[in-house]
């Protein structure tokens, strides 16, 4: 497949309730911005296909695909929506340019969660009727829960290490504009909280967070043309799903991030990805998924390790979420993947690297996960 | 808008599989999936592991009460340890199964594509159509409660008013395709009727009757 061109970029919100929009004008406004950083096309024109990132049930509405297109400038236009995370978007999107229907494409993902009442309902939805949600967990977390022991038996990773996470990307987020849950918190406060299920307390877990993204992607010439260089490039990408049946599945290991990167590694040519990047940016919306991913992205053989030494700190040897990831940032739905690859766009930008690795999983009960290889021309 | 006339590649369909459409089938969603998912590989000789990519193609997820619908029919799809993604637009899902399909390997992503549509619509209470209540804009269109049926109405009249239609024509459309589907194994509305019948049957919302619309089945098909 040939490399694709990131040309345009625009967000909105990143704040716990934005009553002054709804998720349509957001979507606007994200749509309006990366359509300007896009060299001010006019998407009525410019585009050849739309695409959004959504589902039903987060948005309160059935068919909420019908609702993706005005917002974008894509109505009576090639529109569709990938019920997924942006990342899958965006690998759709890669997919119109190399089939040869589209020059230019636009992915939009958003969240407006705060207008959710019930989510943990919501979430119990998403289990198998039969098998699990029959159960009537009291707390979806409990997935998290099984998964994060399994986890920490196998790679000797303590309560310490988890808080060690906490206390990096809430710090971390201090020096990104969109991080609403950012403190200077240390492991203490992290292991004073109580758990909400074993090992994860409060602050284990990222809070969600109402936005929306928009991503404006080329092919490369069309890219050049645009935006002469200044631009970024997606050199690989991959998206899995594991057993998506909970019983079936392999808990304590992120297979989804192992395939998907794997996939990626390979039409990107990477051999050796701890020395190929720059900066990780990878989904934490529990502490210790960023260290399970990492092990599945084979970063970090021995994350606790790398971490306590402070190899994944934003100096160290390889930064693993050096704007805070979710954990400050808080997790936008189905924008997440977006969320993760927007600071790896502002982290490149910034000229504090030149290779990023992005990797996002959909949350509890999904084992699907997303990788995106980005850097510079 | 660019305009692509000139395919990059052509792609063959090598296998279909088809569960039959019924009112209330007994499967769960992913058993459909499969059903036919394993019907579309057989006919190509093909086994799962064959298979590079799914795409999955579901609308309303409400219908099978299932949040994240995409990733519950991902196990049944076949969509396991595989990139495997869900398209989506309103109706119109079905072919875009397919298109998406065309364009994983048009695009050489994959080689060989499993694509898969599900929809199962009879775990619905009371109807299926409670579901459509939440199609419409939650703030200028949901307070009127409108139902699909009565959306028909509307661009019924208007596309009669507007080209000269008559009603005896429109019932023509349902005279011949249940007659069509007659011989059809997998059809469960097939029949020989008439247009009288068609204009005799019930009015739902005028000029809507009943024999003019269909009534709801799940069904689960695959084709590569």
């Amino acid at each position: 497949m040939n490399r694709i061109a990131i040309i345009g970029i625009g967000w909105f919100g990143f704040r716990s309730t934005t009553p002054e929009v709804s998720f349509r004008e957001m979507v606007f406004e994200a749509a309006s911005r990366a359509y300007k950083d896009a060299g001010n096309i006019n998407p009525r024109n410019d585009v050849d296909s739309f695409i959004s990132c959504q589902e039903d049930f987060w948005e309160g509405i059935s068919i909420a695909d019908e609702f993706a297109p005005d917002q974008m400038g894509g109505a009576m236009r090639p529109t569709m929506t990938v019920a997924g995370d942006a990342l899958q978007g965006l690998a759709h999107a890669v997919m119109h340019i190399n089939s040869g229907v589209a020059n230019v494409v636009s992915i939009e993902a958003h969240s407006k969660v705060s207008d959710i009442l019930t989510f943990s309902d919501l979430v119990k939805f998403a289990m198998d009727p039969i098998y699990v949600r029959s159960i009537n967990p009291p707390n979806f977390h409990f997935i998290a829960g099984l998964d994060a022991v399994k986890f920490m038996q196998r790679k000797g990773i303590t309560r310490e290490d988890l808080a060690l996470v906490v206390e990096k990307n809430k710090k971390a987020g201090l020096s990104s504009p969109r991080a609403s849950y950012a403190s200077n918190i240390s492991a203490e406060d992290v292991l004073k909280k109580d758990y909400v299920v074993y090992p994860l307390s409060e602050l284990d877990m990222a809070p969600f967070v109402d936005g929306a993204i928009v991503i404006v992607v080329a092919d490369e010439e069309v890219g050049k043309k645009l935006k002469k260089d200044d631009y970024l490039v997606i050199k690989g990408l991959g998206f899995v799903t594991d057993s998506s049946n909970l019983e079936t599945a392999e808990l304590g290991k992120a297979n989804y991030m192992r395939i998907a990167s794997d996939m990626a590694y390979r039409m990107a040519g990477i051999e050796s990805p701890r020395r190929y990047f720059d900066a990780v940016f990878v989904d934490d919306r529990y502490s210790y998924k960023e260290l399970q991913h990492l092990e599945g992205l084979r970063v970090s053989e021995e994350p606790s390790k790398d971490l306590r030494e402070g190899n994944l700190s934003p100096q160290g040897e390889i930064p693993v979420n050096p704007l805070g990831g979710h954990i400050a940032k808080g997790v936008p739905l189905e924008a997440s993947g977006f969320s993760l690859l927007l600071d790896a766009i502002d982290y490149i930008k910034q000229g504090k690297g030149e290779r990023a690795l992005v990797a996002s999983w959909r949350g509890i009960p999904t084992l699907t996960g997303s990788v995106v290889v980005v850097e510079k021309p | 808008m660019k305009v692509n006339i000139h395919l990059n590649k052509r792609v063959a369909v090598i296998g279909a599989g088809l569960t039959l459409f019924r009112r209330r089938l007994l499967e769960t969603p992913q058993e459909i999936a499969w059903e036919a998912a394993s019907k579309a590989l057989d006919e190509a000789g093909l086994e799962l592991k064959d298979i590079d990519c799914v795409v999955i193609g579901s609308a309303p997820d409400a219908f099978d009460g299932v949040n994240l619908k995409g990733e519950y029919l991902s196990h049944g799809s076949g969509g396991i340890r595989k990139p495997v993604s869900r398209v989506y637009v309103g109706g119109a899902t079905g072919v875009m199964t397919a298109i998406a399909g065309w364009y994983h390997v048009a695009s050489g992503l994959c080689q060989k594509v499993l694509a898969v549509a599900e929809e199962k619509m009879s775990p619905d209470r009371p109807h299926p159509q409670a579901i459509f209540r939440y199609i419409w804009d939650p703030i200028l269109e949901k307070p009127l409660n409108p139902n699909l049926i009565w959306i028909f109405a509307m661009e019924m009249h208007r596309y009669m008013a507007t080209y000269g239609i008559k009603k005896e024509e429109i019932a023509l459309v349902s005279v011949k395709n249940k007659r069509n589907a007659v011989n059809n194994p997998y059809a469960q509305l097939g029949s020989k009727i008439t247009v009288e019948d068609v204009l005799k049957s019930e009015v739902l919302v005028w000029p809507v009757q009943l024999l003019d619309v269909v009534q709801l089945v799940m069904v689960g098909r695959q084709s590569y």
